[in-house]
């Protein structure tokens, strides 16, 4: 044991020799203790099992990380009880070994002193930032009864859709939770977080058919466009990206097109610098490059037939001409835009130079079919960023990158087993609530978030804050949210806070309190899912998919429990209490596959949840391809399960859309908007026009440049905001790691233990402004106050900023005064509540102008 | 007497409730039998909690904010905190924490199960200290040299490595961050406790 001296105290040898006097002094303390009876104990208790101090001993087990939607595949070193250090997963085909500074970061969130430790309830009934929850300690049963009553409520008065459940970040068993409480107690409100995630990034769906995220062939690739996506810090395989990304630079030629220089741009051949709002332009001019030199890639697409490239800029070309293979519309999209967009019209607009496009559209094309536009959220989650999302995917289409080797690639099957399913627990009351119309309005005609081309068919999480502000369709009464910060995460955060105020009673559910815990009535302390309890998510990229699963696997620490199966299984037991038994019902079909057992505590249904879901890869008679388990025991032991290798081009002509092929005029958005239109009685114009959206005719149907639509008299706010992920975000929920602080300067253009705004070096000059001023940055609905740092990094005319702090209630690296001053700023401060309807996305960038002004 | 103010006070570091009343009572008279100089804050603590008869929830409420959040805790009452010298670093379960619990398990005690706080809280600890005064008094009752100079051993190194370093610091920050009187005076006699108890194993020089 090492000496330790802490605050300069004095230290000596101290003596253990028993005096005379103290020995008489003892005798008298023993008579004391006798009477006792023996040693009264609280916090210790007789140790009969461990005689001895253990053996220090270690051993990697497995898990997996939740930083971000990767989910990579991780191991953990424990080391008696403790964990200790982490890697990727040894037994992974994806990142492998590999973990990126995320990872890391988790152990400082499970031995965090800030944690949420006990059931928290409020005693301050007033709700706002400038009053102080005074939460205190409850038992789990006062805090569940309260909870349980407010149910019986809404069940006795007939209001179920009054309850609401937020999620943010979950596990593969969510379902359980988040899908089957609402239903049950009666409720059409499981409002996830997706969209403010990246539903703009998968409009791929209206080409290719994938509402979904995608992998991408590193290894094989030879030409890389980084499209508003930074791999080696962000979107969804950042660890694999980090494995591959030397093999990357060696082979291929690497672009980076986004407004500021990203992680990724620093380890690049070629930055393309865009102008925010841009991206359909300058992808729309590659577009036209490509075809009008001809390189389009023939095996995938198809040609003229008789050879003649009639692709000339300005001209139209007769549809009979041209033969596609596993393509659909090229032609019109030609005809109906891209004929006129050339490099020299998109300079205008996207501030890249003609010549530079051409280059790189040639060199990009050249590489086909081995080259992929890597499409992040930057051109989708705007306003109107719909359609750009689809023109930047649509060179993958144009050069054959799609679903080929070298190019994008969908995932494989994780091959999950079903849970058990809850309808037969669903009672007339339920049944009645469960039919009301949903508090984010998805839907309706000025909402179509067409996911998976569906009217209404995806999420509306930020509008939901204006919803029960405007009680339309009507107020929800209790709420309950896990894993999730809206008042921190969604843009126009104002709104809120105000929001929140209004539930009558509100549970979270969170490892640690945070901003949207200030407006709850209790507080749940949650396991750390990696760490503390039975779980699984799975990942994909290197053409495999693997499902990792985390255990108990460190000694636990406060009265946390499971979000979705112990919690939910004590609100079920609360709920039997008072006479509604359908939710404990439920959860007792969740029998041990191996014994058949019902599970009779919430821990119990920790576990079984887990073997159901991955009991394809355990159980050999529901195997059904990729790794293969003869028992539980034995994938415990190893606890990490992998795909078969994925296929290449089997999707050609069979990708999912209404024509099977890859759709340059996509007649799946045609259909998704005429039955949207159609719903409410409308032309499809007039879905776009109420949309905000320029496009009209069939222009709706095919990729294209809109002109961003925002926010700010551009004399009055000269800037655009130019919003972005640190490498270091455990998505909002890492800022108060102190690594997270110390090690801030890993996003370029950032500095240690600060939280800075970047400007070009020529505007900060031209306002008389150098690094360290403090600064204002003003947008039309608000203000936030930071550091300035000056960069070359940053387009001239745009302020750069790295989403993740600016938490006024989070713990004591993440705020500067508890409750009152935040650490840095956060920019949902200055970001407008807009969205991408068609998608149903967010906006986070694009639409964002602001001033700058020295404090 | 010593052993019984070190049960005192690691009952004053659990949640308010009537045990806690019953401490407070508890104290005056013990320190009366080890040592007169401790008395001041110790009455004045009882005096705190007799001004609080009605006030329960308010010590409920101050207790959440000092040692148990839900957000940032204004004085971790966790020793892994204090020994991280690098003080923009600091996690719960570090080695210290550890260490603490391997000396638990060598005296033949753990972690109970009822209690749900990292091994190195400041509860358990002070109770630790207590639990080990107590069976050296009784082998010494017992006439068992050998056994009571073995206890002595291990409170000595437990003060000396462990609760003597970081449990000042800890009492310092608590003075320092509450308003409370209560918890002013128990900062205040946690810390006199201990280097009192340090000064008569020899650990420092009495002052």
């Amino acid at each position: 044991m090492k000496q330790m001296n802490i605050g300069g105290s004095e230290d000596h040898g101290g003596s253990t020799r028993i005096s005379r006097r103290t020995f008489v002094k003892g005798a008298a303390v023993t008579g004391a203790g006798l009477a006792m009876g023996g040693p009264t104990l609280r916090a210790l208790s007789t140790d009969t099992a461990h005689a001895a101090p253990g053996v220090m001993q270690g051993e990697w087990k497995s898990s997996f990380c939740t930083g971000c939607t990767t989910w990579c595949s991780l191991q953990v070193f424990v080391v008696n009880g403790r964990a200790i250090k982490m890697r990727g997963h040894e037994h992974s085909q994806t990142n492998s070994t590999y973990c990126c500074p995320r990872a890391h970061l988790a152990l400082q969130q499970l031995y965090d002193p800030d944690r949420v430790k006990t059931p928290m309830k409020r005693t301050n009934p007033n709700k706002g930032q400038n009053e102080d929850p005074g939460f205190v300690p409850v038992s789990w049963d006062e805090a569940l009864d309260m909870l349980a009553d407010k149910i019986m409520e809404l069940r006795d008065n007939r209001e179920t859709h009054k309850f609401v459940l937020f999620r943010g970040r979950y596990t593969a068993v969510n379902s359980m939770f988040y899908s089957s409480v609402p239903r049950i107690i009666g409720s059409p409100n499981n409002i996830s977080h997706s969209s403010i995630c990246a539903e703009a990034e998968k409009m791929r769906y209206f080409l290719d058919g994938q509402w979904a995220y995608m992998q991408y062939d590193m290894p094989r690739t030879r030409y890389v466009l980084c499209w508003g996506a930074d791999p080696l810090v962000a979107n969804r395989q950042v660890s694999t990206a980090l494995r591959d990304w030397g093999e990357v630079l060696d082979n291929a030629r690497i672009c980076s097109i986004e407004p500021r220089l990203s992680g990724t741009g620093s380890k690049c051949d070629e930055w393309l610098p865009v102008k925010p709002g841009y991206d359909g332009a300058l992808a729309c001019a590659m577009a036209h490059v490509i075809l009008t030199e001809g390189m389009w890639y023939k095996p995938f697409v198809g040609d003229f037939k008789d050879g003649e490239n009639r692709f000339k800029p300005g001209q139209s070309v007769p549809i009979h001409t041209f033969e596609e293979n596993h393509t659909h519309g090229l032609v019109r999209w030609w005809n109906l835009h891209v004929k006129d967009t050339t490099p020299e019209w998109a300079e205008k607009l996207c501030e890249v130079p003609a010549d530079q496009i051409r280059r790189v559209a040639l060199g990009f094309a050249d590489a086909a079919p081995r080259c992929m536009v890597w499409v992040g959220g930057g051109p989708g989650m705007q306003p109107r960023g719909s359609y750009a999302s689809m023109a930047t995917y649509a060179l993958n289409g144009l050069t054959g990158g799609i679903d080929n080797e070298g190019g994008v690639l969908a995932y494989n099957s994780n091959n999950y087993h079903g849970l058990p399913s809850h309808n037969d627990f669903i009672d007339s009351i339920a049944e009645e609530g469960n039919q009301k119309e949903k508090i984010d309005q998805r839907g309706r005609l000025e909402w179509p978030n067409l996911a998976r081309g569906v009217s209404g068919g995806g999420v509306n999480t930020n509008n939901v804050a204006d919803a029960m502000l405007d009680e339309d369709p009507y107020l929800p009464k209790v709420g309950m949210g896990y894993f999730a910060n809206f008042n921190f995460s969604c843009p126009g955060t104002q709104r809120w806070a105000e929001a929140m105020k209004k539930f009558e009673f509100f549970a979270h559910m969170t490892t640690h309190a945070s901003e949207m815990s200030w407006y709850a009535d209790v507080v749940l302390p949650v396991k750390n899912c990696m760490y503390e309890q039975w779980a699984t998510l799975s990942h994909s990229s290197h053409k495999h998919t693997s499902a990792a699963i985390s255990s108990p696997m460190v000694d636990s620490i406060w009265d946390a429990k499971a979000m979705e199966t112990e919690i939910p299984w004590m609100l079920a037991e609360k709920l039997a209490e008072r006479g509604f038994d359908n939710l404990l019902n439920f959860y007792k079909t969740f029998k041990d596959p191996e014994t058949g057992r019902e599970p009779t505590t919430g821990e119990e249904l920790d576990l079984y949840s887990l073997k159901i879901r991955t009991q394809r890869y355990w159980d050999p008679s529901k195997h059904q391809g990729g790794d293969r388990f003869n028992s539980w025991d034995e994938f415990k032991e190893i606890g990490c399960w992998n795909s078969d290798e994925y296929e290449y081009r089997h999707r050609w002509s069979n990708m999912g859309t209404k024509t099977g092929k890859f759709e340059f005029y996509s007649e799946t958005l045609k259909e998704a908007l005429e039955k949207h239109a159609e719903r409410h009685n409308v032309s499809v114009d007039r879905v776009l026009e109420v949309c905000n959206y320029e496009a009209r005719g069939e222009m709706a149907f095919i990729p294209h440049h809109e002109n961003p639509y925002e926010w700010g008299d551009p004399e009055e706010y000269p800037f655009k905001f130019v919003d972005y992920k640190s490498r270091l975000n455990r998505e909002g929920r890492s800022a108060n790691c102190a690594w997270y602080n110390e090690m801030k300067d890993v996003d370029p253009g950032d500095i240690p233990y600060d939280d800075v705004a970047k400007l070009n070096p020529r505007d900060a000059e031209r306002l008389g402004l150098k690094a360290g001023d403090k600064v204002r940055l003003t947008s039309p609905i608000g203000s936030i106050t930071c550091t300035l740092n000056t960069w070359e990094g940053c387009m001239p005319g745009t302020v750069a900023k790295c989403f993740g702090q600016g938490h006024w209630a989070y713990g004591r690296y993440a705020s500067k005064v508890f409750g009152q001053e935040a650490h840095g700023a956060n920019n949902n401060d200055i970001i407008p509540a807009d969205n991408d309807r068609l998608s149903g996305s967010t906006a986070f960038y694009g639409h964002i102008r602001l001033k700058v002004e020295k404090v | 007497m010593k052993m019984q103010v070190y049960k005192s006070l690691a009952d004053c570091y659990f949640q308010p409730d009537e045990k806690l009343v019953q401490a407070v009572q508890r104290i005056s008279p013990a320190i009366e039998e080890w040592d007169q100089d401790l008395l001041e804050p110790a009455l004045e603590m009882q005096k705190a909690m007799e001004s609080r008869d009605k006030e329960m929830l308010a010590l409920k409420k101050e207790y959440s904010r000092l040692f148990v959040g839900p957000f940032e805790l204004a004085v971790p009452p966790y020793g892994s905190i204090y020994f991280q010298h690098n003080m923009q670093n600091q996690q719960i379960m570090d080695d210290s924490a550890v260490e603490a619990q391997n000396a638990y398990r060598k005296a033949g005690v753990n972690m109970s199960e009822d209690f749900n706080d990292p091994p190195d809280h400041i509860a358990v600890e002070l109770e630790f200290m207590y639990y080990l005064l107590y069976h050296e008094s009784q082998a010494l009752e017992n006439k068992d040299q050998a056994s009571a100079i073995d206890f002595r051993t291990q409170r000595l190194d437990f003060l000396k490595r462990h609760l003597g370093l970081w449990g000042p610091v800890f009492a310092d920050t608590l003075f320092k961050n509450t308003s409370s009187d209560f918890y002013r005076h128990l900062a205040r006699l946690t810390k006199s406790v201990i280097l009192k108890d340090k000064q008569e194993l020899g650990l420092i020089r009495p002052s």
